[in-house]
């Protein structure tokens, strides 16, 4: 067998086993990332994720903390709404209004977060900055 | 006035830029040489207009010159000079504008002494690029932009971003990337004039390294950044941003490689080609990504228009290299092939599938949700064990070709003789990595250590016999650069095995003068203040942490900014870390409750300092490489 032939049946070989292993890699670790609408309403219909990322707008006013550090608020999109557990490192941007998402799980009708980001949305580059006045 | 000068300025620069461009065009269909001048001294003009733009850019953000808009939405009274000044690349208009002169800086000094064949057609694709960044900024984004209200503040830079890593990280990634640019002029200068030869690749070589280096500097201080600022005890997430970033670097890696070979070997001539299309396209991609929105990341700081503009700019870079590459392809083909597997070439084959095949899956990852929405209307992500699970046994293979490769020779080497040399390596690393797995039981630090002991004793083998040697590290120098480098790879790498597999994180509540036992260290808190400045509301702690042979204090701190202004970010985490060579304690204030009392996270992670002195011992390898290749260039 010539040189190149029998690198091109490594190369394969390596390329099959990591495809395979992304494969794998992709349906174990997959997240889903829905709005808060679309969690409630295909509620019953989808199956049930392994792993849930939600985004919505922090409802102002909602935000609760707990003595232990835990944080509970409730985060909104298109009239619907969703309550929010979350105990960890809560970031600095983090407050009513901003548009957060959330990873975990939903039990029952509460969302049990063991992640929270939070971002403002095109907040650097706002297009009627300029018209505001500070 | 400044204003409407720079405007100018950027406009009469484009012009020039397209009469250079048009000039470089006629040099090459007529093959006449004065043309060639001709659009060398508009390049020239171009850059010279760039830099004015730059210092009227400065002299408005350092002296806050509100009547700006640019300088309103990134500087405020009370910046520091300093902040003001490297705002220059803290918003979109300002970062392509630094874009456009260093790219324009770039293509100007790349190889202007001498005539050669390659010179007029990259410079054409090098003046074409240039063309559409100036178009950009002058047109779509111009960064002297006035606006009409009278502004007495501006809105600031976050105070996230006010760090010395941050505001060096972009430069640094930005000056790795448009080095990018050079590489590829070359690459396709040499399919578009149908040259034969491996001139490309010899002009070539300083960019790569240079690009190489300054990349890595950018991930590195970028990485460091979010570990001492974003508090989530984390160096790297995964995240788009961070993804982007580290894909030219990835691909870049591997051409350092491929492209010895070819300039060794006159082998896999096509192959280094395609690799530098791959890595100019992902260095775009990358700008394309994180300024146009489409992937959300928790880091996207700027977001607009010119997303639709990258996408057509993409299209037509990939459009013109595709059809050139397949036209061509008769002429970029290698004489030479691949003769044994047991030679060094054949590793750098194997070295390139890797590289690629992690390249690949960051892609996938970093798209995944583009393409899932694409083909089910769900937006579904990956997790970052997505990237872990496909990169680890990567990586063991990447570092088991790194513990052989250097060692073969050219063409036709003896799988045996390696072995032999590896004999006495193999068995210190294999008892050095048993001990290290008896005492913390993780199979899969057992065999990243392994593996990277492999390496770094192989290497130690060789310098311990060249010792006796005269004059032979002199001779070596360029083997030894690229030693120095695969050390810094492979303590970095162990660091990060070590380091992720042993974090310990704990959540605790804890009261003035109470004293908390977690994993041999014992946490007292000794106070509680609440200080006001002028500019924030300050809630801090004084923690003693003792542990079996050390005692230090803590002090995390919550910043509340009080004129939330326009900033939008009003908190600020200060994470309080005492590092040492083997621990790293990093300590965060999350808030105090209505008993007083305080609820932190502690981070506890182990050999974090591998990580960051690995990364450093590379980047002298890179400079080392650089110069180098100066001096004999």
């Amino acid at each position: 067998m010539r040189p190149k032939t029998k690198l091109k049946i490594v190369a394969i070989f390596i390329i099959a086993f990591f495809s395979f292993l992304i494969f794998k890699a992709v349906d174990s670790s997959l997240v889903y990332y829905l709005t808060v609408n679309e969690v409630l309403s295909e509620k019953d219909k989808r199956p049930r994720y392994k792993q849930l990322r939600v985004l919505g707008i922090v409802k102002a006013g909602s935000i609760l903390k707990n003595s232990d550090g835990s944080i509970e608020f409730v985060i909104e999109d298109s009239g619907k709404s969703l309550l929010v557990k979350y105990k960890g490192v809560i970031p600095d941007i983090f407050k009513d209004g901003v548009e957060a998402v959330v990873e975990g799980d939903l039990r029952g009708s509460v969302f049990n977060a063991d992640k929270l980001f939070a971002k403002c949305p095109t907040k650097y580059e706002d297009e009627k900055y300029d018209k505001e006045s500070i | 006035m400044i204003n409407l000068l720079g405007d100018n300025v950027l406009f009469i620069s484009f012009l020039f830029i397209l009469i250079s461009f048009i000039f470089y065009w006629i040099a090459f269909v007529k093959k006449n040489d004065l043309f060639v001048e001709l659009g060398r001294r508009s390049l020239l003009v171009t850059t010279i207009l760039l830099s004015i733009s730059i210092i009227l850019l400065e002299y408005l953000l350092i002296t806050k010159d509100y009547s700006n808009l640019y300088v309103v939405k990134n500087v405020s009274n009370d910046l520091e000079p300093l902040y003001s000044a490297t705002s220059l690349w803290a918003g979109q208009a300002g970062s392509l504008l630094l874009w456009t002169w260093i790219l324009s800086i770039y293509i100007y000094i790349s190889k202007k002494n001498s005539y050669n064949k390659l010179l007029p057609t990259s410079r054409i694709i090098g003046t074409f690029t240039i063309l559409f960044f100036i178009f950009l900024i002058s047109f779509i984004e111009n960064p002297f932009e006035t606006t009409d209200v009278n502004f007495n503040n501006g809105r600031g830079l976050n105070p996230i971003l006010q760090n010395i890593y941050m505001s060096i990280h972009p430069l640094s990634l930005y000056i790795g990337y448009i080095g990018i640019t050079v590489p590829f002029c070359f690459g396709m200068a040499s399919i578009f004039s149908k040259d034969k030869s491996n001139q490309w690749i010899t002009l070539s070589k300083k960019w790569v390294y240079f690009s190489w280096t300054f990349l890595s500097i950018g991930l590195l201080l970028g990485s460091r950044w979010a570990y001492l600022e974003l508090g989530w005890g984390g160096y790297w997430a995964w995240d788009p941003v961070e993804n982007v970033a580290l894909m030219p670097w990835l691909l870049l890696t591997a051409f350092l490689h491929s492209s010895y070979a070819q300039e060794s070997k006159n082998v896999l001539r096509k192959w280094n080609l395609l690799l530098i299309f791959l890595s100019f396209f992902l260095s775009i991609f990358g700008t394309f990504i994180t300024r146009s929105g489409l992937i959300s990341s928790v880091h996207s700081f700027a977001q607009s228009s010119i997303g639709d503009y990258f996408l057509i700019f993409i299209i037509t870079i990939l459009f013109i290299s595709g059809y050139l590459y397949y036209k061509n392809r008769i002429y970029i083909g290698s004489d030479e092939e691949i003769k044994s597997l047991s030679s060094k070439e054949n590793f750098f084959v194997l070295n390139n599938i890797l590289f690629l095949v992690i390249t690949v899956t960051v892609f996938l990852g970093t798209t995944f949700p583009i393409i899932s929405e694409f083909f089910t209307g769900k937006r579904i992500l990956v997790g970052p064990s997505f990237y872990d699970l496909v990169n680890f046994p990567n990586v063991l293979l990447l570092l088991l070709l790194m513990s052989m490769a250097p060692f073969l020779p050219w063409k036709r080497g003896r799988i045996d003789l390696i072995f032999k040399y590896l004999r006495v390596p193999f068995l210190m690393a294999l008892g050095i990595s048993s001990i290290i797995y008896l005492y913390f039981n993780s199979l899969n630090v057992f065999l990243v250590f392994f593996i990277s002991l492999l390496v770094l004793l192989s290497i130690f083998k060789e310098f311990i016999s060249d010792i006796k040697i005269q004059n032979s590290f002199k001779i070596k120098f360029r083997r030894y650069c690229s030693f120095l480098v695969h050390t810094g790879v492979v303590i970095m790498i162990m660091g990060v095995s070590f380091s992720s597999n042993f974090e310990n994180k704990f959540d605790l509540t804890i009261s003035k003068g109470e004293k908390i036992t977690v994993n041999n260290l014992s946490l007292k808190l000794l106070n509680i203040y609440e200080k006001e400045t002028d500019a924030k509301e300050i809630l801090g702690a004084n923690l003693l942490i003792k542990t079996k042979n050390d005692e230090f204090l803590l002090k995390p701190e919550q910043n509340l900014y009080k004129y939330e202004g326009n900033r939008e970010i009003n908190k600020e985490t200060e994470v309080a870390i005492y590092s040492s060579f083997l621990m790293d304690y990093y300590l965060i204030l999350i808030d105090k409750n209505s008993d007083n009392q305080l609820n932190l996270k502690l981070y506890i992670n182990p050999l974090v300092s591998f990580l960051w002195l690995g990364c450093l011992i590379s980047i002298v390898g890179g400079f080392l490489l650089i110069f180098r290749r100066v001096k004999n260039a």
